[in-house]
């Protein structure tokens, strides 16, 4: 069954979307647009997940990386609010500097893994488009969320994914408590000191914690 | 995954006037265009109520004066910030700037996309709606993160901070309001939502849960004041001591763009709290079948905008009657207060639903 | 299902059940007292069931409770128990020069969901229970990293910790999808057929590369090591130890259940690739150690060694090596809380690095009789535990027929013989300075007792660990 064209243009400029997007990403030099142009690559991201009628997973893409996580990284990088210094390559590292590594030859490796990663992959896809048929799944609720739901929570005690599920959620508690170890460090005068009430110039850097400065 | 005609006369009368191959687009178009009028004409009347409220509730003059009825005050209002120039400051970041004022009212629009207004009256059901709505609210937060920081001031920044950590916080416990209703509905679609509270009142999600209802809706009620930035929960703005939090350096259009998803934003919040809790286009039942068949005569949508009015009222009466909280105060209020207690209502409403201990 | 089939999977629910109880009483507890006696009563009694009780397998939602389950996760409750030893002066005001920890209870639950998190790894039925299981054994351990208060290393340790340690989790994801889009499956039965069926896939190869490479950051293999010295340094002292000892076990457990079971078919052809590491960590960990000064920098390079000549286990074949992997593990734990033991008490009143050392000999002799042992050990001299440990793994590769390699191997311990030496010299002939002698407490006194006898009846009759070493071989 041919795939209609309304889903081929669809896809084809998703995909030039996520690409350029996801290279200006890299190329900005402003960490701010690049969190911006990072949730730019996500919308057409989820949109190619609905293309594979996985629309909930496209929902979730959404909700989870560009609703949630995007935005507390965007809050963070406002919150410490870097900027490039001069002399210094969008891509970390001073310019031919001992030790680091310079913009081009972080590019050439890169390039490097890139392409030994697509000569590996390429046969694969190619096989998998010349075998694999492109007719719909006609799974009843394929995708939805009450088959996900079936998937996750039914027949606990033989679902492999009972396991899987539970340890991410000592996951998150391992993640809470160690955030609020750390946010809990300061005393009581060191809150105030920071308090966000007192003038914006001393309370935003409030990840340069003491703890970074030499004793 | 539906999609529904507009409305049955009107649509079929302008679809019957295209050509064959139109006819389809026509559902798409007449939806969208009917949500922009919808939000431009529902902005302008929701400026003009809260104008009102705002003047009853506080003595206050001029909305009282301006025209019949104090109906030409909005216009004014509008004029106003048209005719005003669109103010670039010196110092903010082009990009973030201009596109901040647009993304709260994309989110406000994408998420009446999915608003049952009544049984064929919903531009989309999607199975997963209810996802769908929390995740393109998102974009409103990161208009405001984005403009806050864009304005290159430090009130704006100050202001779009507290606006995110505000917004971060009381989603968390809007979203476990609105997992309880998807629970006792069996589904995230919010036209099954709706369709699940047929039957009496006393079939509404407020009532149906003894106990767990209510407090889902004065939860659901709380924070999403939090979340729409109004007061007495609008620290964002908080203009004795931001000056205007996150907008200060917007002007003319682009602060009537955040001004305007407020108001549109408050609309949808309305009509999901609605459509959760009071049975959404569904007509009230008495089990008096004289007053029931009264009540019924109205169509749907109507019922969908009385209930909407209804807890739109609420939310005004809110900010014109209880002071500003402080930020750490409000921070509190959320996770030492709301969140622990949407758990235990959520864990409370498992139990009321695995045991069916529910209204008749 | 009954209540009888729960009973194999009793250690890991009572383990979720204490680390819990930990957090919550915690927050009632003033001192941390009641956390602290809560964590290694329940530690104990943990090893006690893992050791003497039910003895069947079961399999319940891919969780597969095996006898050599069994093992690895008893040598995890024993160092994760040693950790809570040895932490305990760090939390007392005046206990360590460097400085006060606090928050107990926080820090035993996270080393309790760490522990929970490599019973999940070598429990592994599906590649996602292992992952989830990778992650919950190393991301506790970002934060204990940074636990020291106010100290730039210990928030330097934290960061570089976490970026290392988020990026070969990257990896090994990376890894992991690729595996599932080589063989279609993530469960492991089916995964091995997979494998056996198709063994040059090349996205398979692509999938083992960068599992290997992001494995070998958790191991601290060579070239993958760099973190370990700063963060090792920079961690506070129980930390480092839980990370050099508990951590580094579930490493090589991660290693070995992936690689001695669905993955078996592909090791004979990995070979030269394992053998490249070891010796490129052996020497890399061998030279790195002699110039330290620091003694955790100095663990953190000695260990690298150590992996080294675990990872000749990897050429061996499957039980030989699995035997020889945990019989090794054993013997460094031993030894390498040993020697924590003595940097825990120098560094109640100096600094813990080698000339923190200096004159212990006269300062209490039982101590530098302790560092010997622990020393010679290390070395892998003979009548000590770590001899037998590089015993069984060289002749576990030498049984393959890579004598080439033991030969490397055993260049490579003499090399470290002449470092380990340097700590002894600290101790026996530099110069002692005005230090005053070190008064151990009864308690104190009979650790050290029983730790030395420990290295010694662990070289000289082996029955213990050998029969550890052999419920795991299975």
């Amino acid at each position: 069954m041919p795939v209609s064209p309304v889903v081929e243009i669809t896809f084809a400029l998703s995909a030039l979307v996520i690409l350029l997007s996801s290279l200006a990403v890299v190329l900005v030099k402003n960490p701010v647009r690049a969190t911006l142009l990072l949730i730019v690559a996500f919308i057409p991201t989820s949109l190619v997940y609905i293309l594979l009628q996985a629309a909930f997973v496209g929902i979730l893409q959404i909700l989870v990386y560009a609703g949630a996580i995007m935005m507390l990284f965007t809050f963070v990088i406002m919150m410490i609010n870097p900027s490039p210094k001069d002399g210094e390559s969008p891509a970390g590292g001073s310019e031919g500097g001992e030790g680091g590594f310079s913009g081009m030859r972080g590019a050439l490796i890169g390039l490097l893994v890139v392409g030994a990663l697509g000569a590996l992959l390429l046969p694969k896809v190619y096989h998998a488009a010349s075998q694999v048929s492109v007719a719909p799944v006609t799974k009843p609720g394929f995708g939805e969320l009450s088959s996900i739901s079936a998937l996750l929570f039914e027949d606990p005690a033989n679902n492999p994914l009972t396991v899987s599920f539970e340890l991410i959620s000592f996951l998150i508690l391992v993640g809470i408590i160690a955030a609020l170890n750390f946010s809990r460090r300061k005393g009581a005068e060191a809150r105030m000191e920071n308090s966000i009430t007192t003038r914006p110039t001393e309370a935003l850097p409030i990840l340069q914690r003491e703890a970074l400065e030499p004793k | 995954m539906k999609a529904y005609a507009v409305n049955h006369p009107i649509g079929d009368m302008i679809r019957g006037m295209l050509p064959a191959p139109w006819a389809a687009a026509a559902n798409g178009a007449l939806a969208v265009g009917l949500i922009a009028g919808l939000v431009t004409v529902m902005a302008i009347f929701l400026i003009w109520l809260e104008r009102k409220v705002c003047a009853h509730f506080q003595a206050r003059l001029g909305p009282t004066r301006v025209g019949p009825f104090g109906l030409l005050q909005p216009i004014a209002d509008a004029i106003k910030l048209l005719m005003k120039e669109n103010l670039r400051p010196r110092g903010v970041d082009n990009l973030a700037y201009f596109l901040a004022p647009l993304l709260p009212i994309t989110g406000s629009f994408l998420v009446l996309a999915v608003m049952p207004f009544d049984h064929d009256l919903q531009v989309v059901d999607l199975p997963a709606g209810v996802v769908y709505v929390v995740a393109v609210s998102g974009l409103g937060i990161l208009g405001i993160l984005i403009g806050g920081w864009g304005s290159n001031n430090k009130y704006s920044l100050l202001g779009s901070m507290r606006s995110g950590a505000q917004l971060f916080s009381y989603e968390l416990s809007l979203v476990l309001c609105m997992l309880l209703i998807v629970m006792a509905s069996g589904s995230a679609s919010l036209r099954e939502i709706v369709l699940a509270q047929q039957g009496t009142v006393l079939d509404w999600w407020i009532f149906k849960l003894p106990v767990a209802g209510l407090l889902a809706f004065a939860l659901f009620m709380i924070s999403s004041t939090a979340e729409l930035n109004r007061g007495p929960l609008d620290l964002s703005e908080a203009e004795s001591e931001l000056t205007g939090g996150f907008h200060t350096e917007y002007a003319g259009i682009s602060f009537s763009m955040f001004f305007l998803a407020e108001f549109v934003n408050m609309f949808a919040s309305a009509g999901l709290g609605a459509t959760f809790f009071l049975g959404g286009f569904l007509a009230p039942r008495f089990g008096v079948p004289p007053l029931d068949w009264a009540l019924a005569l109205l169509p749907g949508v109507v019922w969908f905008f009385v209930k909407v009015f209804a807890l739109i009222f609420l939310y005004m009466w809110f900010r014109w009657t209880f002071p500003r909280l402080r930020i750490d105060h409000l921070l509190s209020l959320e996770w030492k207060f709301l969140l622990p207690v949407s758990l235990a209502n959520l864990l409370l409403a498992a139990t009321l639903i695995t045991f069916k201990w529910m209204l008749p | 299902m009954t209540l009888a089939e729960f009973t194999p999977l009793l250690p890991d629910l009572l383990l979720l059940a204490l680390a819990l109880a930990v957090l919550k009483i915690d927050l009632w507890s003033e001192d941390g007292e009641a956390g602290f006696h809560l964590t290694w009563i329940g530690l104990a009694g943990l090893a006690l069931l893992l050791a003497f009780g039910s003895r069947s397998d079961a399999v319940f939602a891919d969780y597969h409770i095996t006898a050599a389950s069994r093992v690895w996760k008893l040598l995890f409750t024993l160092a994760t128990l040693a950790t809570v030893f040895l932490s305990r002066p760090y939390f007392r005001a005046g206990g360590n020069a460097r400085g006060t920890l606090a928050k107990s209870g926080a820090f035993f639950g996270l080393l309790l969901l760490c522990m929970q998190g490599m019973f999940a790894l070598v429990s592994a039925g599906n590649l996602i229970v292992f992952y989830l299981g990778l992650e919950l054994a190393t991301m506790p351990i970002y934060a204990l990293a940074a636990y020291q208060p106010r100290d730039a290393d210990s928030a330097e340790a934290g960061s570089k910790y976490v970026l290392m340690g988020g990026f070969s989790s990257a990896l090994t994801l990376f890894g992991i999808s690729f595996l599932y889009g080589a063989t279609g499956s993530l469960g492991f039965p089916a995964l091995e057929a997979a494998v056996r069926a198709a063994p040059a896939d090349p996205a398979l190869w692509g999938g083992i590369f960068f599992l290997l490479g992001g494995l070998g950051f958790k191991l601290a293999m060579a070239p993958l090591h760099m973190w370990a010295p700063d963060v090792y340094q920079g961690a506070p002292t129980p930390v480092m130890a839980f990370l050099s000892v508990a951590s580094k076990a579930a490493a090589v457990a991660a290693l070995a259940t992936l690689f001695l079971s669905p993955l078996n078919a592909v090791r004979p052809d990995l070979a030269p690739c394992f053998a490249a590491a070891a010796v490129l960590s052996m020497v890399a960990g061998n030279l790195g150690a002699m110039r330290q000064k620091d003694l955790r920098r100095f663990v953190a390079y000695s260990s690298v060694a150590q992996v080294g000549y675990m990872l000749l286990a990897m050429l061996g074949e499957g039980d030989g090596s699995r035997a020889a992997l945990v019989y090794n593990l054993v013997t460094y734990g031993v030894t390498g809380f040993a020697l924590y033991f003595i940097m825990g008490v120098i560094g109640k009143e100096g600094p813990e690095t080698m000339s923190g050392l200096r004159g212990l000999s006269r300062r209490h002799p039982g101590l530098a009789v302790l560092l010997v042992l622990c020393m010679f050990s290390l070395a892998g001299v003979p009548p000590l535990a770590g001899f037998l440990g590089k015993f069984m793994l060289f002749s576990a590769a030498a049984a393959e027929g890579h004598y080439l390699l033991v030969g490397i191997a055993v260049a490579n311990a003499v090399v470290s013989f002449y470092y380990y030496m340097l700590v002894v010299k600290e101790a026996y002939i530099a110069p002692p300075g005005e230090a005053a002698a070190i008064r151990l407490r009864p308690l104190q006194i009979m650790v050290l007792w029983g730790l030395g006898l420990a290295l010694l009846v662990l070289g000289v009759c082996p029955a213990p660990a050998d029969w550890l070493a052999r419920a795991a071989g299975n």
